[in-house]
């Protein structure tokens, strides 16, 4: 289990500070990478709230095609793109939408699609329906794959948009678009901070996996994994009395103030690409209604 | 006669469990000096300096600045933007302080929280990072830059508020040997513009260099002169686990081998003037020589020095 908090810690801490910190694909020259940050914003929002109302999976799949032309347009190598959108999210949206695909979660009575035990009688649960087979259902399955495949999509094009774009311009684009001040240096400071502390985890584990001769067991890992949560709790408790005292001492009085707002204007490039953002979103839901 | 910035009268500061971080403290800085806070780990330094820079109130006791008081109700008040514009604090660590996506954003922070006008904002920015050599470094996300060049960028965020008083918490720590004595120069820099100087730390050897009084402190003021006479009390030294100069020590080992001197000097600067002064006394010869107590004297200052 230990090895798995390393790993998974580790990767995280390394996907950060390559991928985002490092601004390594932002800095590429490529479609999405030429697009005003406004508009790339504002084009994503909008892919992302077309694939929200998509109900059919295959349109969701064109969604996901297109965050894949996208990708490979804006000159971001499919091999670190895809293990980004497909392992970690779907993987734990997937067990939440594991229980759905039977019978006994779902509101009606769907098509058996393989029964996994039938009980010969009715069983009385609380919060189920009455049921007397477990069984895979064809409604269930579909519901559980839309599901999935909409959540992928939806997290495709947001690590697309933070991959292409650097993480300054994003705050700005945030601040011309009239989103509260206070909620962009929230936002700012907690994914600043957010990594700055999974650095110091990722250096305490390391630090620990230095002195640890054999193998540990279980119950001392996790009492060792406590003592470090305890610590960084500590840790960053007092980072955040002394980043306050900092904002202070620096004449901040409650109110945030920032000049930092992207003001220009965008191109026609800029407008083609939205355009056709919109454009195709349009069609999309239009021929998905028709259908 | 200087003016007083900073007169503390018998302050004592207790954290919130109850404990005592400052007894009786009093002490006097003026305009345009250079004052080291020099005492062992949790000997209140922070809290001083915090309670310089009008973050926390005195628990008891007067504090006044630039000849205003300085408790609760003043520091829940607006009159102490006033005084946020004068005075600049550099954290320990500079994470503290580089919040901001980029270093520009972070420089700016200060002036554009003091309501200075936006124009003069990227001027203040630009000079900031000028003499900190550092303009290449604005667009950066704090996030990816080095120990050294976060210092500085910290350094920049106060000094783009143009502060008259200049308070750091521990500068040289964690600093490679160039960035380290890039920033003394600094410091010294900003102190012939005439910036008043106040610092806490554990480098004694850049206090010789930097520092025209030093104040120990270990949750009481213990000590107060100028670093020769600071470092010249080995008793003192020792009951505060306390370090002396490299040079300094140099120079008592030079001592025992028959040099003769009455000040031992404390940095490079004063040991080429001290030495160049003596061999000229001595027709251009410096005598060393072994004599009866000379192992004695040896074995004296590595028992003091812990040197085995």
């Amino acid at each position: 289990m230990s090895k798995f908090v390393d790993k998974t810690l580790a990767e995280i801490v390394d996907y950060i500070r390559d991928a985002v910190f490092s601004e390594e694909y932002a800095k590429r020259k490529g479609l999405l990478q030429a697009i005003d940050t406004k508009v790339k914003f504002i084009a994503f929002m909008v892919l992302i709230t077309a694939n929200i109302f998509a109900r059919n999976v295959y349109l969701i799949i064109v969604f996901f095609s297109v965050s894949l032309m996208l990708a490979a347009l804006s000159r971001i190598p499919l091999r670190s793109y895809l293990p980004r959108v497909l392992l970690f999210i779907p993987v734990f949206t997937g067990i939440i939408a594991l229980p759905y695909i039977f019978n006994v979660f779902q509101p009606v009575e769907g098509t058996p699609l393989l029964v996994l035990y039938d009980f010969q009688r009715v069983i009385h649960l609380p919060l189920l329906r009455p049921f007397s087979r477990i069984e895979i259902t064809r409604e269930g399955v579909f519901w559980a794959s839309t599901f999935l495949a909409r959540v992928t999509t939806a997290v495709s094009f947001a690590i697309l948009l933070m991959l292409t774009t650097r993480w300054s311009d994003l705050v700005s684009t945030l601040t011309a678009l009239r989103f509260p001040k206070m909620f962009v240096l929230i936002m700012g400071m907690s994914y600043r901070y957010i990594f700055l502390l999974l650095d110091l985890v990722s250096k305490m584990l390391l630090s620990r996996k230095s002195r640890v001769i054999g193998k540990e067991k279980a119950v001392k890992s996790w009492k060792l994994n406590a003592g470090i949560l305890g610590a960084l709790f500590i840790k960053s408790y007092d980072m955040s009395e002394n980043i306050y005292l900092a904002m202070l001492s620096r004449g901040f009085g409650g109110e945030y103030k920032n000049i930092r707002s992207d003001s220009r204007p965008p191109g026609l490039r800029d407008y083609i690409f939205l355009s056709s953002i919109i454009g195709f979103c349009i069609f999309a839901l239009i021929t998905e209604v028709i259908a | 006669m200087k003016k007083a910035i900073f007169e503390l009268d018998d302050v004592f500061y207790y954290y919130p469990t109850g404990s005592e971080a400052l007894r009786n403290v009093s002490m006097e800085i003026y305009e345009g000096e250079r004052v080291a806070i020099l005492g062992p780990n949790g000997g209140g330094k922070t809290t001083l300096l915090k309670i310089l820079d009008g973050l926390i109130p005195a628990s008891r006791g007067s504090v006044r600045a630039f000849g205003k008081v300085l408790n609760s109700a003043t520091l829940n008040s607006k009159e102490i933007y006033e005084f946020r514009s004068k005075v600049g604090f550099v954290f320990q660590d500079p994470d503290i302080e580089l919040f901001s996506p980029t270093v520009y954003d972070d420089v700016a922070f200060g002036p554009q929280h003091l309501d200075i006008p936006g124009e003069e904002i990227d001027e203040r920015v630009e000079r900031a990072l000028k003499l900190l050599n550092i303009v290449g470094l604005k667009d950066k996300h704090p996030y990816n830059l080095s120990g050294g060049e976060k210092r500085k960028a910290a350094i920049a965020a106060i000094l783009s508020i143009d502060p008259e008083v200049i308070l750091m918490d521990e500068p040289t720590s964690d600093l490679d040997p160039k960035s380290r004595s890039e920033l003394i120069g600094i410091i010294r820099e900003l102190n012939n513009e005439g910036k008043t100087i106040i610092i806490s730390t554990h480098d004694v050897n850049a206090i010789p260099d930097l520092m025209d009084r030093v104040y120990v402190l270990n949750k009481t003021i213990i000590a107060e002169g100028t670093p020769q006479e600071i470092f010249s009390d080995f008793e003192l030294i020792k009951a505060n686990n306390l370090e002396v100069p490299e040079i300094f020590k140099l120079f008592e080992v030079l001592r025992c081998f028959g040099y003769n001197c009455e000040d031992l000097p404390l940095s490079i600067d004063e040991a080429i003037k001290q030495l160049t002064k003596v061999a000229e006394t001595h027709e251009g010869h410096i005598h060393l020589h072994i004599h009866e107590h000379t192992h004695d004297h040896l074995d004296k200052l590595r028992d003091r020095y812990n040197h085995h």
